[in-house]
């Protein structure tokens, strides 16, 4: 209590010396603290954008399928497995997808794509190519087929058109889909816009004699950032013949950019509390000097070095707290307008990018207990490092030398 | 000049009088301009791969195509090469070499795989300017342009479950749009530094191919200068000389990589706004500090009849002094670590992420001088505005109230 | 048990090393009993404040031992040390050293504290020391607005408040004027008096010799010779 009033006290004797220590706090836990919401807001929007039009969370797929896809490495009678999967806690959708490299003819003209077999009413629960048909409609006929905008133009196809795709089945025969174009999507991603059609699972997988499997089983969870938790849970449903991947394994361009990210924020942000950090310890150098005597006399009166220090810690501590105070007023001012809005991905001049990268169209902020701790206690920690490295001295020092010290 | 001498040599002297202090403040200092030089360094040679390797990876300085085939590559959207005119356009240009190819889409089939790839038609002995000439290959190269095999990658031959010296089959469309079908023997398999192009790109000669798909056309031109950057004019020369086609430089061929560049140009300073924001409190904390317990003695000088302009001046000389100081010392560190990192960080733990980037997955740090020297202005500056306050309250004082306190 | 409060044994004290070393103190004994009135005397770097400050456990000697109320000094740890001041000893210094951030009652309450005393004893008591020293009405302000003699009389009353059993003063009179410096003496003195407390300063103040019992004289760190009053 006494050191705690005395503390105080002894902040406020030096204001101008207290409110900058707290303000460079502050500076340092505003600026984590920006960089860290942001950071945090964007990895989920990130990855629920890119899973939603590639891999999805969690995929079920033969074990060989991923190092070499091959129309004959499939999971078989899916329609069983995915009710099964839905009994599961933590699972919102599952949807099975064949895949197969064709050749898509018009006419004369014919180009190479990706063609994928989805179920026409459970698909959209697990991607959002539904929403992307931008001309015709999503599957209208059980023969029916989507398919990218560029590969349209190119292949000179407009909707209601018949095109035939020619594909190897799982004896490596040639076999034949001619499907009409109900609809076709616009993602903005020139990969999938170019060299993608998606027809009906029971279409394709007829042709190529797949009866009920699939190559993927795609899997949405409700803890996208955790997808070991919902391993756990579906492991023991995936056949022998396949495995379970999660999607930092199907697209480790996303998750590696997220931990360079990651590494490279990190970086920055330790940089910063550094310099902070060797900021505060000047200043605490600078006043253990002009304390010496303090110390001194609070010694000669008989207060114990344990006590003293306390005292010091108590100082550092208050200063701290009116720091991170400071900075969370601050960081609270800036992220409370942006956490409802968002930044929207045009104003950053990544809007032409959106599609190419999966970005989301807005990001916003999101303060969870990480954003939060992380400043204030690494921050906090080297401060009370600083007050031990500044009263060092203090401590070797004989008392009488302190009791003589002029400043 | 013997006012200057007096001001140096007093500041020098307080400055060492109150070492242990200072030294923790140079350690803040020296630990800023490292950061920010090492980072920027950091930054910059991450820019500078992304240029190189987009230029190296067929793109060159300037590309040119004919109008649409961005959207629609295909031979269709071919145009004639005139090799004189081509010449002509980069007249006075410091080029290092052009080369025109065709690029178009195909579907190849193998024994028993089929995928799809870009086929190119390429003239060998021109692909000095690219990534091509540094392949390192298993087999044979393509002997000229009228070679008719086909040069596949690594990875493509792997997922065709082909071989070196057999056939593959590829489909893709001719002059007149129509799919045709032709037989290739692979002569070489070449390993590159990205995946993604091993599994994506098919070469053969293009005299060859345009045999087979009855033109004389050529899908793009592209162009490699000496120098890293193309220069606007350099640019311009070119697109005049050929109107009718679209003329682009690697910023509109790459556009994800021209942004992450750019958005890098951005990135230097706020960092640098940053570090130096942080740094400020420490600076005004310790002027202010040594300005307050020196009061008295200021008051002495000013009793004695200093002007009041040289303690000002002495003020600002010691934290001038001190940042000098921090800026030898960091920016020593930095070129230590610089030179450390010299070979390169490895980043191939983040292969595909990094490729995404349009970076190498050997992370080269690059000093800019121009930063190093905005760097040094900047915190000089800096260190004159922080002391200016500090200084105003010593002389602001009146000196009897300065020799009581 | 003996009636000495403070034993000194052949101590010495050197400062510093080798050819620099100052012989502060060469070999003193010396006894104070229980409710003298002693004045350490002698020209400038003498030893005066090394006695003192070896005394009060600020300080240990080289050689020789301190023992204070039958304990010797060396056998002590630092917190223990530091109990025994603020139980036994009170500190006056030459310099006030006051804590600038506490009011004149907070620093004399200060030491009640750190003896765990509750707070509304250690007001009335507080109070109560700073009237006997005539300070009644600047109880509740800063150091920083008491003049040197005010500030001084604080350091007396915080040195008083815990009742010691030695009272410690190196050169209480030195920022003082005449008639503050009598002043201070006599309040000494009627402590000593009224509560047999020990008191042992240290001065070159004639005014202040003059209210001793015994002086002890020193003289390149050594006893000179002991006059009594
Ligand atoms: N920390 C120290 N280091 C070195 N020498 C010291 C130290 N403290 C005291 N001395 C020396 O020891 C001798 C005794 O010093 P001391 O302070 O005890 O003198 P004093 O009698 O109190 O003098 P004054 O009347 O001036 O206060 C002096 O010669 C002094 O220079
Ligand atoms: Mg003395």
């Amino acid at each position: 209590m006494l050191s705690v009033k005395v503390a105080w006290r002894n902040l406020w004797r030096n204001r101008r010396r207290t409110l900058l220590t707290a303000g460079a706090v502050g500076f340092a836990v505003l600026l984590v603290q920006l960089g860290m919401s942001f950071q945090a807001g964007s990895y989920e929007p990130m990855v629920e954008v890119s899973t939603r039009f590639a891999s999805g969370h969690l995929q079920i797929q033969h074990v060989d399928y991923k190092d070499d896809p091959r129309t004959e490495r499939f999971v078989s009678n899916t329609t069983e497995l995915r009710s099964h999967l839905l009994d599961l806690p933590g699972i919102n959708a599952v949807s099975n997808r064949t895949e197969s490299f064709g050749l898509v003819n018009k006419d004369e003209r014919s180009y190479g794509a990706l063609v994928v077999g989805v179920d026409p009413q459970i698909d959209p629960s697990a991607s959002h190519f539904s929403d992307q048909v931008t001309q015709g409609t999503y599957f209208d006929s059980p023969n029916s087929a989507i398919i990218g905008s560029a590969l349209a133009r190119n292949l000179r196809v407009s909707v209601g058109d018949e095109i035939v795709i020619l594909s190897t089945d799982v004896d490596g025969s040639v076999a034949f889909i001619a499907p009409s174009v109900s609809g076709i999507f616009e993602t903005g991603n020139d990969a999938l816009d170019r060299s993608l059609v998606q027809v009906p699972r029971s279409l394709i997988n007829d042709a190529l004699m797949l009866e009920d499997s699939a190559h993927r089983v795609v899997i949405m969870i409700d803890q996208p950032m955790l997808p070991e938790q919902s391993s756990e849970v579906i492991t023991p449903l995936v056949p022998s013949t396949a495995s379970l991947l999660d999607w930092r394994e199907l697209m480790p361009e996303i998750s590696q950019s997220i931990r360079l990210d990651k590494i490279s924020n990190g970086i920055v942000y330790g940089t910063l509390t550094v310099i902070v950090v060797l900021s505060i310890a000047n200043t605490f150098v600078m006043t253990m000097f002009e304390r010496t005597r303090e110390f001194g006399t609070l010694r000669a009166v008989g207060m114990h070095n344990r006590s003293i220090f306390g005292m010091f810690i108590t100082e550092t501590i208050l200063m701290w707290m009116l720091g991170v105070a400071i900075g969370y007023l601050l960081s609270t001012c800036a992220l409370l307008p942006l956490i409802n809005i968002g930044i929207g991905m045009d104003s950053m001049g990544m809007d032409q990018f959106a599609g190419l990268l999966f970005l989301p169209d807005r990001i916003y902020p999101a303060v969870d207990l990480k954003v939060v701790l992380v400043a204030p206690i690494s921050i906090g920690v080297g401060m009370v490092l600083s007050t031990m490295l500044a009263s060092i001295r203090l401590y070797r020092l004989s008392l009488v030398d302190a009791l003589r010290y002029r400043e | 000049m013997n006012t200057f001498r007096l001001v140096l040599n007093l500041s020098l002297r307080n400055l060492w009088r109150q070492r242990r202090r200072n030294s923790i403040l140079v350690v803040a200092i020296t630990f800023a301009i490292g950061g920010v030089i090492v980072l920027n360094s950091m930054i910059r040679g991450m820019q500078v791969q992304m240029v190189d390797s987009v230029v190296e990876n067929l793109s060159g300085h300037i590309k040119m195509h004919a109008p649409n085939y961005r959207d629609d590559p295909s031979m269709e959207r071919g145009f004639v090469l005139d090799p004189i005119r081509v010449d002509e356009s980069v007249e006075g240009l410091p080029v290092l070499g052009w080369a025109a190819r065709i690029t178009i889409p195909a579907v190849i089939m193998s024994e028993r795989e089929t995928r799809g790839a870009s086929l190119i038609g390429i003239d060998p002995d021109r692909e000095l300017i690219s990534v091509v000439s540094n392949f390192k290959l298993e087999g044979e190269g393509l002997e000229s342009t009228s070679d008719s095999r086909v040069l596949v990658g690594r990875s493509l031959l792997e997922e065709l479950r082909t071989k070196l010296g057999r056939r593959i089959v590829l489909t893709t469309l001719d002059a007149d749009g129509i799919s045709k079908e032709i037989g290739f023997r692979i002569v070489g398999v070449y390993d590159a530094e990205s995946e993604s192009m091993e599994k994506s790109l098919v070469f053969t000669g293009r005299t060859a191919l345009q045999e087979l798909l009855n033109s004389s056309e050529v899908t793009e031109v592209s162009i490699r200068l000496k120098t890293r950057y193309a220069k606007q004019e350099d640019f311009d020369q070119v697109r005049k000389s050929f109107p009718e086609l679209d003329v682009l430089d690697w910023q509109q061929v790459n556009p994800i990589v021209a942004f992450m560049y750019n958005t890098v140009n951005l990135v230097i300073y706020i960092w640098l706004g940053i570090v130096l924001g942080a740094l400020v409190f420490g600076l005004v904390n310790t002027l202010i500090t040594a300005v307050l317990e020196r009061i008295h003695e200021f008051g002495l000088f000013r009793a004695v009849g200093m002007r009041s302009r040289i303690i000002v001046a002495q003020v600002i000389c010691e934290s001038v002094c001190l940042m000098i100081l921090g800026i030898a010392l960091g920016v020593a560190g930095s070129f230590l670590i610089y030179a450390w990192l010299y070979d390169g960080i490895d980043l191939s733990a983040f292969a595909e992420g990094v490729e995404m980037m349009g970076m190498s997955s050997q992370m080269k740090p690059a000093i800019v001088a121009h930063d190093v020297l905005v760097v040094v202005a900047v915190s000089i500056t800096l260190a004159v505005v922080a002391s200016f306050y500090p200084a105003r309250r010593a002389v602001r004082m009146n000196p009897l109230d300065a020799l009581r306190h | 048990m003996t009636n000495d409060v403070v034993q000194l044994r052949s101590v010495t004290r050197v400062y510093g090393q080798g050819n620099v070393a100052v012989n502060a103190l060469q070999g003193i004994s010396a006894e104070i009993n229980k409710g003298e009135f002693v004045c350490v005397v002698g020209p400038s770097g003498c030893g005066k404040s090394t006695m003192l400050h070896l005394i009060g456990g600020l300080d240990s000697p080289t050689s020789g031992t301190v023992i204070v109320e039958d304990q010797d000094l060396s056998t002590f740890t630092n917190n223990e040390l530091s109990d025994l001041r603020l139980r036994r000893m009170g500190f006056v210094f030459q310099a006030f050293n006051l804590i600038p951030v506490l009011s004149a009652c907070e620093n004399v309450e200060f030491v009640l504290q750190l003896q765990g005393i509750g707070k509304n004893e250690r007001d009335t008591r507080a109070r109560e020391v700073l009237d006997s020293v005539g300070l009644a009405d600047a109880a509740d302000r800063r150091p920083g607005e008491l003049s040197g003699g005010q500030q001084q009389r604080v350091a007396v009353a915080r040195a008083l408040v815990g009742n010691p059993l030695l009272l410690i003063a190196d050169e209480p009179s030195a920022n003082l004027d005449s008639t503050t410096t009598r002043e201070l003496c006599e309040l000494l003195q009627s402590i000593n008096r009224k509560h047999g407390t020990t008191i042992l300063i240290a001065t070159h103040d004639s005014l202040v010799m003059n209210y001793s019992t015994r002086t002890i004289q020193l003289e390149d760190g050594k006893i000179q010779q002991e006059n009594p009053a």
